[in-house]
């Protein structure tokens, strides 16, 4: 599918993130245009054919927020935050300015790497899933297959149990709404238990493994802590 | 209630009334008798004719043929064979003993019966006024004082002394058990009745209060006055110069005190006006609100106290304002420090991320994978190190709902089930199946438990037993933590709680020192109570919440729209 190469801008005022990045995403294939400030990232998304962009939140002459503003203005192409705030609500504003990821310092390459595989995945393929008119539920990077019982992580099928597979088919079909572990149970199981949490718990965090890119750091199937489970709605 | 009795009221409920009714009457024979025996011994001591005068008094009570009466002049004429007195006596004093007997069997057989029958008595007592206790005790004494004037026979002296006895008694009685002897009077009565009183603050109760006694004597005063002047009109009737004096004497008298008791109870209304106003803004200030105007009038008596309050509150809200500039340079810098360690830490991971894939040497393998290792706990540190001082100055986001803390409990250990296996201890869990619900961050205090689950896999000694239990404890949900400390803790629980402070003194475990104290600010920020206690190498940690009742049923388990 990626078999071309696909340009990629990195932009940071740090010369030695946007290197190491660089000879990260190459090790990939790749190609990598830099850019150290929103001015001169305006320019290369403009004159060159740019397919993901991956920029600081703080840099001179134009900041991050302000560079990702403009760019949507005029192209539709994906964007990766870098920042060094981690605050949930420095997230919520990135991501409502019309980036597609966010991405906290300091980051793991390979973490980097994945996501930029994910973006450009449903970026490229967006279009032909709707076309082809099979019963799917789509969230974000993910698809399920209601046909087939699969599901799809950057159109590539997740190996789930069967019994993963009914808990994400179930939490997929109510995405954002909050299912208590003895309910999970009792729809998957089709039996009521007493201690559920436990069980139910072991096959979440298998399913987090599967299909999110850090699982440690879930943005799909989520704990509601003290209330129970949720699918998160991208 | 009116009265506080000391007793309980399971011990009268479970006596029996009638047994201590009988006890009770028993006690108040032998107090009579006692005190009778007394006055008849004095009588006797101060005049030894009493004697036979008794003896006289009854033999006739006897029925036996009366004998001359012993005159008082002493011509002593001895109507009766010696012997025969005496059986009679014999037998008086015998049966007079007996009675006495049964009385003092009766008092200590059913002690507990009359201890509760006095308690009921008591009870009974403590619903009438004192100005009606006072009133009657008044009218006790006038009327032994009239029956002792006028009456000069030896029985009255007995029965005023029974009088006393009972009156005293009762006295006793109601003073021992009752606790607001005074407290319950008219004017408290009325002014509960009539007015809020008991919204008011005890100052204002008491001030009321006081005021109300001042009228009530000033007018008792007027009408003794008036009375005093009735009966001088009595005495100086006639003569026309004193008449007149006599008029206008009381009559300015009365004026005067009616003045004088107005300008008091103005003087009052207007201290106790501005009282209030005082207290008013000290108990807006303690509510929080410092910007709480002084309303205090300047010729009020009062006012340099509200000027001196002003001067405080300035003072509090500098500090304040001071405190919050000083949080939030301290905020500031922290969040300039941790972005400028965390832009070098990027490279530093990203760069050893790239070395790992070069073909190296194995010692340099080796030294990467240290780098790497300690570069990911150094950024751990730095981002605890950002939320925690977050969470001490109070500037962190919290999204509090209620949540199953037991729940929540389980979803931790399954979420760090891996830790807890690998950890070597053994985990005795105890967390009750009824849901406890909290108000609180389900994520932060995730993050407190966790740290909490981590420190124990941590710093436990091998192959210990780690208890983690969760109980309601007085309205509160109270998470407890027990392990069994590796190395010896030469600190207390307070200071293990500081910032940096870690059990081991030499630092060389993994953690950055900065897990309880996370673990307390997130607690603390989302109103709970966290607790260290230490007990030789025994660490317990005690999280407690305040339950919540359930609104509304917090899931809906519905059937599943399709």
């Amino acid at each position: 599918m990626d078999s071309e190469t696909k340009n990629i801008l990195v932009v940071d005022d740090d010369r030695e993130i946007v290197r190491a990045i660089a000879l990260t995403l190459e090790a990939e294939g790749y190609t990598v245009l830099k850019a150290y400030d929103g001015l001169e990232a305006l320019d290369l998304v403009t004159t060159k054919n740019i397919h993901l962009v991956i920029i600081d939140v703080m840099m001179p002459k134009l900041d991050g927020l302000s560079a990702i503003m403009r760019i949507r203005n005029g192209k539709n192409l994906p964007i990766i935050v870098l920042s060094a705030k981690s605050e949930n609500s420095d997230k919520i504003l990135g991501l409502s300015m019309g980036a597609d990821d966010y991405v906290t310092k300091p980051f793991n390459p390979m973490e980097l790497a994945a996501r930029v595989k994910s973006q450009l995945r449903r970026y490229t393929s967006l279009g032909d899933i709707n076309s082809r008119g099979e019963k799917v539920i789509v969230n974000g990077r993910l698809r399920f297959n209601l046909d087939e019982h699969v599901l799809y992580a950057d159109n590539e099928p997740v190996k789930l149990t069967a019994t993963e597979t009914k808990i994400v088919e179930l939490l997929m079909r109510n995405p954002g709404r909050i299912f208590p572990a003895e309910e999970i149970y009792s729809k998957i199981w089709n039996e009521s238990a007493y201690s559920t949490e436990n069980t139910v718990m072991v096959h979440i965090r298998r399913i987090r493994e599967k299909i999110e890119i850090n699982p440690s750091e879930p943005e799909y199937l989520k704990v509601v802590w003290g209330i129970g489970y949720k699918f998160e709605k991208h | 209630m009116d009265t506080n009795l000391k007793s309980t009221s399971q011990r009268e409920s479970r006596r029996n009334t009638f047994a201590g009714l009988l006890s009770w009457v028993s006690l108040l024979l032998i107090l009579c008798a006692a005190c009778c025996a007394a006055i008849f011994f004095l009588m006797v001591l101060a005049n030894p004719r009493t004697l036979d005068y008794a003896a006289s008094h009854l033999q006739q009570f006897a029925g036996s043929p009366s004998p001359t009466l012993p005159d008082m002049e002493g011509t002593f004429v001895e109507a009766m064979p010696h012997e025969e007195m005496v059986y009679t006596y014999t037998v008086q004093v015998i049966s007079a003993l007996a009675i006495l007997l049964t009385a003092l069997v009766l008092v200590f057989l059913f002690r507990q019966d009359r201890y509760a029958f006095e308690d009921m008595v008591a009870r009974g007592l403590g619903r009438i006024w004192v100005e009606l206790k006072l009133a009657s005790l008044l009218a006790v004494l006038m009327v032994c004082m009239s029956v002792l004037a006028w009456g000069s026979a030896a029985e009255k002296s007995f029965g005023v002394t029974i009088a006393c006895v009972l009156t005293v008694y009762l006295l006793c009685l109601d003073v021992s058990r009752n606790r607001r002897f005074f407290g319950h009077n008219i004017i408290h009565s009325v002014l509960v009745r009539v007015n809020d009183y008991h919204g008011m603050t005890t100052f204002q109760q008491r001030a009321v209060r006081r005021a109300y006694a001042t009228i009530a004597i000033v007018l008792a005063l007027i009408v003794l006055g008036a009375a005093g002047f009735g009966v001088a009109m009595n005495f100086l009737y006639g003569h026309e110069g004193y008449r007149k004096l006599a008029l206008a004497i009381p009559l300015t008298a009365v004026v005067g005190i009616t003045g004088t008791v107005w300008w008091y109870i103005l003087a009052l209304k207007r201290d106790l006006s501005d009282w209030n106003l005082l207290m008013d803004q000290i108990t807006e200030m303690y509510g929080g609100d410092l910007n709480a105007v002084n309303h205090v009038p300047p010729t009020s008596n009062l006012y340099d106290c509200a000027m001196q309050l002003n001067m405080i509150r300035t003072g509090v809200q500098k500090a304040v304002e001071e405190g919050t500039k000083a949080d939030r340079t301290k905020i500031e810098l922290i969040t300039n420090v941790s972005h400028d360690i965390k832009t070098p830490l990027t490279s530093i991971i990203s760069y050893v991320e790239l070395l790992k894939k070069e073909d190296l040497p194995p010692a340099a393998a080796d030294y990467v994978s240290t780098i790497s290792q300690k570069a990911q706990r150094l950024s751990g540190i730095v981002q605890d190190v950002f939320e925690v001082s977050k969470a001490a100055t109070g500037n962190i986001s919290l999204s509090l709902e209620d949540l199953d803390v037991g729940r929540l409990l389980r979803q931790t250990f399954g979420e760090m089930e891996e830790t807890v296996q690998r950890s070597q201890l053994q985990w005795r869990v105890d967390i009750p199946e009824a849901p406890m619900l909290i108000h609180a961050d389900g994520q932060r205090l995730y993050r407190v438990f966790q740290n909490l689950i981590r420190n124990c896999a941590q710093y436990s000694l091998e192959g210990s037993r780690v208890y983690v239990t969760l109980s309601v404890q007085a309205g509160l949900a109270q998470v407890t933590v027990r392990n069994i400390s590796r190395t010896e803790i030469t600190m207390n629980g307070e200071d293990l709680t500081a910032r940096f402070v870690r059990g081991d003194q030499n630092r060389t475990t993994e953690g950055s020192g900065l897990g309880l104290s996370i673990a307390k600010s997130f607690t603390e920020a989302c109103g709970g109570h966290f607790f260290v206690r230490t007990d030789g190498d025994l660490f317990i940690v005690t999280v407690q919440f305040p339950l919540v009742e359930p609104k509304e049923p917090v899931l809906r388990l519905e059937p599943e729209e399709a």
